[in-house]
Formats: C-alpha cells, structure tokens, sequence
C-alpha cells in the first residue's frame, strides 16, 4: 500500500509538528482542529500553522513548507478523511477525548487505511475498544517524539487485533518517507524510551537529593561528561514542561502498581508547588532554572530561592568522567569516594537494575531499548549499551553487591538470565538478546531495512566497511564488490587538509582506472567542516613530533581545529603562516586541481552529505556530478568567518551557476548576470549556511538535479543508486566551460555600493567590507567590462589571488588566529 | 532676471488617494492607470476646456521605467482619451519631479510659450522599486572616497544629518506622532476632500473554488499611511535600520507609497477663452545642490533662493508644504532655515501620507493650493531634498 494522503486530528504542539514534518517529506497532509468559534472556522488550524514559525529549532525544512499543509475541522471536512491512507490521532491525553473522536471519526476512515494514535502513555489496547471492531486491525500506537522532525525515534505500538502487514507498511513509511527510526513496543504503560528515560531521570532526582546535589551540579555531571544532550536533567525537565512529566509520571504511578520501585514514581513536594505555582519551565520563563538577564539561576532546595548557577565538577570526578572506556570509567565512579562519583554511580546501577527487569516486559530484545532511548532521548550510548562495555558480569557482581547491601532502589534480584555464566553482554554480531525468547534476535527483515547499508550500530556488535583500496592518515578509500569506489575522510570533524587533498585525487585516479563511480561518504556525520585552518595556514605536510617549536606546533595541531578550543601556541601559528605565504598558495592550487578533478572526472563522482558541509567541505561537494544530501544537512560557505573567503572553486563554481541561470533567462540583446549573481554573493559574503537541505536548494548550494534523503542511514543506498542511473545513462563529464558570462566592473560597483551602506551604517566592519569587495572582484570576474565571457581557470587565478591578498592582512590573521584559539569567529 | 511675460495660473488640482506600498492597496493598480486617472479628473473639474488646446502634458516620475516607463505621460494621456495632438514628457528629479513638473509647465505659459498646460506626478514603488528594477553602479564611483557619497542609500543620508545637525531619536520619533496626528486630524476634518479624486481599483482574482476570474471593484477616497494606532512608545522601541547605532527608523521616515496628481494651468488669454476661474498662481522655483551624502539638508539653500525671485520673505507663507523625508532631515531643515514649525504641514507629512517619489511634489502642491485656500491664505511654498543631494521649493499664490 502507497501512503498517498495523510491526516492529522488535532493541531497542538504534536499533531502541528508531526503534520510539518510530513510536509516536509512531501506527504499531502490534511491538518483537523475543531472549529474555530468566530471568524474562518479553520482558524484554529491556520494559527497552529502559523505558530510552527515561531518554534525553534524550525519544524519545517523551509517556511513555505507550511503552505501546504491543508487546514481542515471536524465539523466540514470529515468526508476528507475517506481519501487519507494514514489517519494519526494526536489530540489531549485523555481516553475520554479520545473515545468520543474515535466514535465520530470512524465512519469516515477508509476501509485500508491505518489508524494510529500519538499517544504517549494510554494503553493502546484499551484505546483499541473505542474503535468498531473493524477498525482495530488498522489501529494501532504510533509515538513520535518532540520535536519529530528532529528526534529519530518513532515508537510503534500494536494492539492485540493490528494486523501484522499494515504495521510492517507503516513501519517502511515511517523509515524511508519520515527518515525515522522505528522501535517496536509492547503495550506497557509510557511505552520504552520514555519507561527508561523517566526512570532515569527519577533515579537521578532520588540520588541527587540522597547526595545532597545542586540541580546545576547534577546538570554538570549528567550531560555531555555521559555523553548525553547538554540539557542533561533538569534543564530537559523545564524543557519537557515540568507538567508534561508530572503527567507522564503519574501515569507510571496509577498503571504500575506491581512495579518494584513504585514508591519512586512519585514527585516531591517542592516539584508539585513548581507546578502549582505555574513555574513550568521553559514555557513560563520559569521551573528549576530561571534566566534573568543574560545570568542563568537554579532553583536551590535549601533556601527555596534562585541562585546564581556555579556548578563545579569536583577534579578527580573530572578526570575520571574524561576516560572514555566505560569499563574504567564506571569502575573509576564506583571506586571514587567523592559524592559526585557515588551519585553517578548509583544512578547508573539503578537504570541498569531497572533496564534488566523491565526488559522482557516493555520490549521484544535489548537492542530495541537501547535504540529507543538513543533515539528518543539523546544518548551517545543506550545503557545496555554502556553496561555491555563497562563489562556485563563484573558490573553485573556489583549491582548484586549493591542490592544486597540494601542501597539499590528496590530489593528486587537481578533476573537469572542477567548472571548466566556465559553471558558477556546482550548484544553480539549475530543479535541482541530476548529475555521472553531466551535468544539472540537478529534485526528486521523488513525490506525497508536493505536500503540501509549501515544501519545505526551498537558497541557489541561488528561492522566491516568493505574492501580497501588504499588507506592514508586521513583517507580511506573502499569497495563493496559493486564496482562503486567509496572515499571516507578520517579526519577529525573530517575536515579537509594536504593528506586528504591528496587522498581525493589519488582516489578519483583509483576510481577512472578500476571503479565505474566514486561517492564521498562518511559513516558518521559531518560530511566535512572544512579546510584543516592549521595546516593550510603552513602549507605542508605535520612534522615529526618533538622537531623544536615545529613540535609545540603539532601539539596545538592536535588540538585546535575549526570548533575546538585550545590554549598557547598562538604566535607560532602566526609566525607560520606570515613566514610560509608561498606555500599556503600551492596548497590553494592544490584544492582547485582537487575541486575540477572531481567535476571533470571520467566516471560519476556523488558527495553523500549528512550534517555540516561548511567551507571547503562545501566547496568539495559543490564540484562532485551529484550532491546526495540528508534533509538535515547544514551547508554553506563560511569562510569569511576566519576573515577569507572560497578559494577551492567555491566563488567560481557559484558565479558560472549565477551566469548559467542568466544565459538561460536573459533578454536577447545583452546577458545581465547580476540579478542571479547577488544572491549567491550574498550568501558567500554573509557566510550564510542552509538550515535544511532544502534551504540549501533555495540558496543554490543544491542544484534541481541534487537529492535530498530522508533516513540517513540510506544515504549511500540512494548515492549508489544515483551513480547507477548516471551510469545507465553512459556519463560523460561536463565540456569545460570558456564562455562563462561575468558582471564584471559594473558588478562590482554595484555590490560595492550595498556593502558601503553596510559600512557606514556600522553593521559591517572596514575589514569585513575588504573581504566583501575582494569576494565581489572574484565573483565577478575582476576589473572587466559587464558581459566579458571567461573560463573556469580565469576565475579560478581570481580566487586564488584575491585570497592570497586577504590572507596577507594581518586583521585576517588575526581572525584565522582567535577561531583556531577559541573556536569562535572573532569581529575585527 | 525674470523674463516673465505673462502669469501662470492655476484652474485645476486634484490627486488620487495615497497608497501604502508595496502590499497596499494599489499593489495591483498600474502607475499609468492613476496618472490617466488623476489626468481626466482635472478635466472633469473644468469642462469647458477644449482637450485640443492642451499644449503639452509633463509628468514627473522618479523611476520612470517598467510599467511607468516608456514616458508614462504620452501613454497615461492616451488612455485619458486626450486627443492625438496633445504630447507628453515624463521628466525625472528624484523626489522633486512632480513640483518639477509643474514650473515646466508654468515656465512655457510664463515665457508666452504655451496657453494651457497640464503637469503631473506619478509614481508606484509598488511596481517599481526605489532605485529601479536594475541596480548597475558607475565603478568610477569606487575610484575615488569624495564619490561614495553617490552610493550612499537615502536612510544613510538621513542619519548624517541627525548626527550633523544634532537631531535626537526623541525629537524625531515626536516630530512623527505629530506627523501623523495632524495628519488624522485633517483627514476628520475633511480637509482633502476637495482635493482627492476617489478612484476605482479594480482587481482580476483568480478564484480557486470556482475555479472563475473574479473581478472585484473597490473605490477608494482615503490615504492609507495614516495610523491612529501609533504611540511614542510604540515609535521609540524600533529598531534603527540605517545605521546599527543611528536613530532613523521606519516609524520615523517617510513611507513607501503609490499615487499621482495633476495640476491644469493656463494664461489669463486661455482663462478667458474657456472661461476658467483660476485657484491658485505659480510664483517661482528654484533648485541646488548640496553633498550627496547631506542630501536632506537641500531645501535650506532652495528655500531663500525661490524666496528672492518671487520677492517675499518667509514671514509671507502662511503655510508650507517640507517634504518630509525623514524626521531628521525635516527637523533640520526647520532648524537651520528659520521655518515656524506651526505653519509646516500643518495637516500632517510624508511620514503619515506616504512619499511616492514622483508624484510627491504634485500631491504636495494640490494640498498646499487648497490649504490656501480653505484658511483664506494668500502665499506658500513646497519644498523637498532630492536624493544625490539637492533641494527644491516652488512658490504659489491663492487666489
């Protein structure tokens, strides 16, 4: 079955969303809400629709994208509802409400369309009753998490009547339409994620108040250190909306009553006079946190007021929470007699505690709990996960120790098939364990799932990337025995230096001898954040380590690139790059040659892109046949944020887009490129970057030929698949460009004039305003008549020169020197 | 100097309501169509006026290209239904032209040139965007610093003479309620009815539901810029938009507007050939220029210039028509001029009725003319900056 139409009963913040992000993933979609009282009797849709704007991070891809989704209300339009192959239900959280509409809405649902609830807590089954008995082989849970465009996870949930293949359907849609990761739950009360989730938020509470720590403090302890959102705890929970998790645990407390830790599903007093008081956090601008001004205070138990936030992680907990080897890192917390280590453990062995009993009730196998908090919570790392890598049985001896000692949460014994001699986890390569099957199950058959080369892998289980072909410091390029050469950066941030220069070109040599096409395709996101600043600044190749102020060099080298921030080493980096100009220019050359080998290459060659392609990564991708990009894909050309501007074919490639955009749409009598010209100016001298691969369309980084993907996972799939249609299309590379029409000095005038009202209005500085002019000359072709004809070398020597030019100015270096230092753009 | 041979007289003023650009309400009614309008309309108010004799008509446009372009005055007086025989001219000076428009028509009937005479002003920045569909620089302007002035936008501008002559944010975001409560005030009063020619938009609509055009019909007889909702602290908490650290702010320039206006002027021998009673005299104007980037300090060398060639002092305008471009600059020049802030537009300015360019100085004169006569005054002025730095006034008579 093809999922045509979607509707959407309830326009709150879920329904508002989940019908955005359908739009997004071009799905027709009807939005209902009751009729508006006065006025346009969809004007309650219209204001949800218009309200999507204002949420940020952005619900849709583009602002557009709200146009089409279609206000509808129960009053008028329920005979639309006939025509919809996927009704999703996402009104209040109340069976009442939610029986009534079922009743109303019946009638009207197709005979084969799937009706699915977004309810976050209710038991299906029991919502399932409200439904005509035909209905309920369509019926079942389908639970997306906030916000949906950007949260993986979508929980599904049968009730005992939903016939298997619809479920299987919407399981497909969801993946590969949606882009969603798709966890199937059992019918328990809060489902998985937010079972484990809520949990572990509640065992953080009890430990932080049985320690005795701030709400900052535990903040600190329990964000990025766990490789968690830096939200960790409590911020999440004003984040949430203290209310929402009141609701979700008193949902715990009325429907598991047989739970061992039942007595923890409640809420203390000073969390229920939060919510009376209606400082339900971010929402009122108040719960546990409070901003004032640009000062952020914490609610502090002791004194019932808010304080100034001054967490401080206590040195040695530090150093322990830096170690990166679960085994030693948990082993470390337990062993450490600081209170923040005893915390922290204690937490984690009552979320492992809980994890192994509730296992075989909440979910089929580990892997789906694992994924399922992943996805919809944030983790690095799930915790069977982490428990798995800290090691099952010795951490499974010290949960026992500790339950017998009477300080676990609950008394309850580890389940046996927890301390099963043999066991060494409960992921392997062949599957992740199922208490209620006492096995190893393996992951879905669903077809769906074969599009996905590289599935989302957990630490326990192995993953081979195909053949080599050759591998260097920071590139490896790979085969899966289907003729297609794949090139991966190793990099940190994958970020492009000498090594992967010329790693690409060796690879696209590799690729026209052996291979029928090429993709750039990194199994983690980004795709690339750049030009490594370090070593394009010197121009060669890193020193030995220890070779003089050379080594202090590398030090830093390792350190610092585009986003990290490091200490010292400063003025060698400047004297670095003002002593070795000459070589910086080779290595600008370098990039160009790079940049045309690609696009002139003899097979196709496809930039997969996922996540950041900034700068140079950008440029990399600009030159490639195809972008293949993932919906979340963040692009742009961002140089001039370090004070330079695209010097690897960047401004090139965008003026001969502007130009051809002007050949095809011009008058008769004289070609006027500027009009296409000034966006794309605009969007280099602003360093302006895509908030979605569709943005990235509209602002001319994708061309209408480029791909967006949905699901990251199946981005090589999709990459693969276009370089096959390229293929079965017998690809030739473009014809060199000679007749590429500039605006030349009347551009230049004219883009000069906009920027000197910048100027002087002091919105620009004097030296943003160089950099402006200089990417203007690029951009237009330098100091020639409007409508001279160049080459693609003619502007590639204009990039070249101009960069070199801006790369002399020591308020440049300066810029180049304060990013490298502090990872943040400096204005000068 | 003056080689006067005759009077220039003034039979006939009227305008076409102002339109909030570019998503009021004449988003979709062409420039061409209201100047045709506003051309007929002076004619409905002296019928009987032989088309025939009209010697020429002159229309001022400030961006006179696209659907003003193609001289927007022979295609609007066409469409009026003027016979063939009738020319036409657009002339440009920026914000000046349609006062422009009216001392080249008076400058022929003065000189013994011509009897009858029609000027006009028009201008949609709904169409036409401030600085022309097509921006293309002279690189020559980049040669040299004494230049960039040229490029300078006119908000920039603005803000070197609030910088200059020390015009504070308050006294502008003030001097912009008062704008716009002077202008409600006469607008309650009645006091444009004489002087606006209602006009008819009509709108084709495509109509999704019945899948039919729509023709839709709307008269309107009001000006559009006019808030009654604005308040001080309203004006006082916009953000600058010129100058990150200025003071010029939306609410307290000129607004964005579409409209147009005409004026029929003749000599006594055509007065008395088509027996016309007269309104208003035509006395003077003059024009300079000053530094592109102080462009709205203009009207205080204008002013005493046109004051000279028509022998009065400023203590003889009773009422004075200063193009409020921007609050800065209109204080200014109130300032450094000398002008009685209380005889300055008195039923409000630019920053409430709107500026559309053009049409502005005749939409200004048609006001001042009435203003005249409706408090029995006998002498005014119009004035304005004009963008790359100059500064007109023209003088008139009530009659």
């Amino acid at each position: 079955m093809n999922i045509r139409k979607v509707a959407v009963l309830g326009a709150g913040v879920m329904g508002a969303q989940i019908a955005a992000h359908l739009v997004n993933a071009c799905v027709e979609t009807l939005l209902f809400e009751l009729t508006a009282k006065e006025g346009d009797p969809d004007g309650n849709v219209i204001r949800a629709r218009e309200g999507l704007l204002r949420l940020d991070p952005a619900p849709v891809v583009t602002p557009a994208k709200i146009t089409f989704i279609q206000a509808v209300n129960y009053e008028q339009h329920l005979d639309k509802l006939r025509d919809c192959d996927l009704v999703i239900e996402a009104i209040a959280e109340r069976m009442d409400y939610k029986s009534d509409l079922y009743r109303r809405v019946a009638p009207y649902i197709g005979e084969h369309a799937i009706f699915a609830s977004n309810t976050s807590g209710l038991s299906i089954n029991q919502l399932a009753q409200a439904c005509p008995l035909h209905l309920r082989h369509h019926f079942c849970g389908i639970h997306f998490f906030n916000p949906p465009r950007y949260m993986h996870l979508v929980e599904l949930i049968p009730c005992k009547e939903t016939d298997a293949a619809l479920l299987d359907q919407l399981e497909t849609f969801l993946v590969s339409t949606l882009g969603k990761g798709v966890v199937r739950a059992k019918d328990t009360p809060n489902f998985i994620a937010n079972r484990i989730g809520v949990f572990s938020m509640l065992a953080t509470r009890h430990h932080a108040q049985v320690f005795n720590l701030g709400f900052d403090t535990v903040d600190a302890l329990t964000g990025r250190y766990l490789g968690r959102p830096r939200s960790a705890t409590f911020r999440t929970l004003d984040i949430v909306g203290l209310d929402v998790f009141a609701h979700v645990v008193n949902t715990m407390r009325e429907n598991l009553t047989d739970d061992p830790w039942h007595r923890h599903f409640e809420l203390p007093v000073w969390f229920a006079s939060l919510v009376d008081q209606g400082s339900l956090g971010q929402k009122t601008h108040r719960g546990i946190y409070q901003k004032i001004g640009r000062e952020i205070h914490v609610l502090d138990l002791h004194t019932k007021a808010y304080r100034l936030s001054d967490a401080t992680v206590d040195d040695g907990v530090k150093d322990i929470l830096r170690e990166r080897d679960w085994a030693k890192k948990l082993a470390g917390l337990r062993g450490h007699p600081h209170p923040q280590a005893q915390f922290l453990w204690a937490v984690f062995r009552d979320v492992f505690h809980y994890c192994a009993l509730n296992l075989e009730v909440i979910a089929d196998n580990a892997r789906d709990v694992d994924f399922a908090v992943r996805w919809g919570f944030g983790w690095d790392n799930g915790p069977f996960e982490i428990w798995q890598a800290a090691g099952w049985q010795r951490v499974a001896g010290w949960i026992a120790e500790d339950i017998a000692a009477g300080c676990a949460m609950a008394p309850t014994p580890l389940p046996a098939w927890v301390t099963e001699a043999s066991r060494t986890g409960v992921h392997t390569p062949e599957g992740s364990y199922s208490p209620s099957e006492a096995r190893e199950k393996s992951r879905s058959e669903l077809a769906v799932y074969r599009r996905q080369l590289f599935p989302d892998v957990l630490i326990g289980e192995t993953r081979q990337y195909g053949e080599t072909v050759f591998e260097t410091v920071d590139v490896r390029m790979w085969h899966m025995n289907d003729g297609i050469a794949i090139l991966s950066f190793k990099s940190k941030m994958h970020a492009v230096g000498l090594d992967v220069l010329e790693g690409m070109l060796r690879a696209v040599n590799e690729a026209e001898a052996n291979f029928t096409a090429l993709i750039l395709w990194q199994s983690e996101p980004p795709f690339s954040v750049g030009a490594n600043l370090l070593q394009l600044m010197r121009g060669t190749h890193e020193p030995a380590p220890g070779a003089g102020m050379l080594g202090k060099f590398k030090q830093v080298a390792s350190r610092v690139k585009y986003t990290v921030a490091g200490g010292g080493g400063l003025n060698e980096v400047l004297d670095a790059v003002t002593g070795n100009v000459p070589d910086v220019e080779t290595v600008v050359a370098k990039f160009q040659q790079v940049s045309m080998r690609l696009k002139y290459a003899l097979v196709p060659v496809i930039a997969a892109v996922d996540g950041l392609a900034l700068g140079g990564g950008c440029e990399l991708a600009l030159h490639c046949t195809r972008i293949v990009a993932t919906q979340e894909s963040y692009i742009g050309l961002v140089e001039v944020g370090v004070g330079l501007f695209p010097a690897g074919g960047g401004c090139k490639e965008m003026a001969l887009r502007a130009a051809r955009e002007a050949q095809r749409f011009s008058g008769d009598n004289r070609i006027d490129v500027f009009p296409y010209l000034r966006r794309y100016f605009q969007n280099i001298a602003m360093g302006e970057v895509s908030k979605s691969a569709d943005l990235a369309r509209e602002m001319g980084y994708l061309r209408a030929s480029d791909r967006i993907v949905m699901n990251r996972f199946e981005l090589l799939h999709v990459a693969k698949e276009e370089a096959k249609s390229l293929n079965a299309t017998a690809y030739r590379p473009p014809l060199a460009q000679s007749r590429i029409v500039v605006a030349g000095r009347t551009g230049i005038a004219t883009l000069k004039a906009a920027m000197i009202n910048m100027k002087e209005g002091g919105f620009i500085s004097e030296h943003d305003y160089a950099i402006g002019c200089l990417i203007a000359e690029t951009m237009c072709g330098g100091d020639v008549d409007a409508g001279s004809l160049v080459d693609e070398q003619w502007l590639l020597d204009l990039e070249r020169r101009n960069f070199m030019e801006l790369l002399a100015t020591e308020k440049t270096q300066d810029r180049i020197g304060y990013m490298l230092k502090n990872g943040k753009p400096l204005r000068n | 100097m003056s080689k006067q041979v005759q009077e220039a007289y003034i039979v006939s003023a009227m305008r076409t309501p102002v339109g909030k650009a570019p998503r009021g309400m004449y988003r979709n009614t062409r420039p061409d169509d209201l100047l045709s309008h506003v051309i007929k309309s002076v004619l409905l108010q002296t019928p009987s006026l032989d088309p025939v004799g009209i010697e020429d008509v002159i229309a001022g446009c400030a961006m006179p290209e696209a659907e003003q372009g193609m001289n927007v005055a022979r295609i609007a007086l066409l469409l009026a239904d003027l016979p063939d025989s009738v020319p036409g001219m657009t002339v440009n000076r920026f914000c000046a032209s349609g006062l422009q428009a009216i001392a080249l028509a008076a400058d022929r009937i003065r000189l013994g040139e011509a009897d009858v005479m029609l000027a006009s002003g028009v201008e949609s920045m709904s169409m036409v965007p401030m600085m022309g569909n097509k921006l293309a620089f002279n690189p020559a302007i980049f040669e040299r610093c004494e230049h960039y002035g040229i490029a300078y936008g006119m908000g920039l501008t603005a803000e070197r003479v609030a910088q200059q002559w020390r015009v504070s944010r308050e006294d502008q975001d003030a001097y912009a309620l008062q704008s716009h409560l002077r202008a409600l005030a006469a607008i309650n009063n009645g006091a444009f009815e004489d002087e606006i020619a209602p006009y008819r938009i009509t709108e084709h609509i495509p109509e999704m539901d019945s899948r039919e055009v729509k023709i839709g019909f709307r008269d309107v007889m009001r000006d559009e810029g006019p808030r009654g909702d604005t308040s001080l602290d309203a004006l006082s908490r916009l953000k600058t938009v010129f100058a990150q650290k200025g003071s010029v702010t939306a609410g307290n320039s000129s607004q964005m507007s579409d409209g147009a206006g005409a004026v029929l002027l003749c000599s006594e021998a055509a007065l008395k050939r088509y027996d016309l009673t007269p309104i208003g005299k035509f006395l003077g104007f003059s024009v300079t220029g000053v530094a592109p980037e102080i462009m709205g300090i203009g009207p205080v060398r204008a002013i005493p210039q046109v004051l000279r060639q028509a022998g009065l002092s400023l203590n003889d305008m009773g009422w004075i028509e200063l193009n409020e471009a921007f609050a800065a600059q209109t204080i200014a020049v109130i300032r450094e001029a000398g002008l009685d802030p209380s005889v300055v537009n008195p039923s409000g300015g630019a920053i409430a009725l709107g500026h559309p360019l053009g049409a502005t100085g005749a939409i200004r004169s048609i006001t001042l003319l009435h203003g005249l006569r409706r408090n029995r005054q006998k002498y005014g002025m119009v004035t304005m900056c004009i963008g790359t730095g100059m500064g007109a006034a023209g003088v008139f008579e009530a009659l």
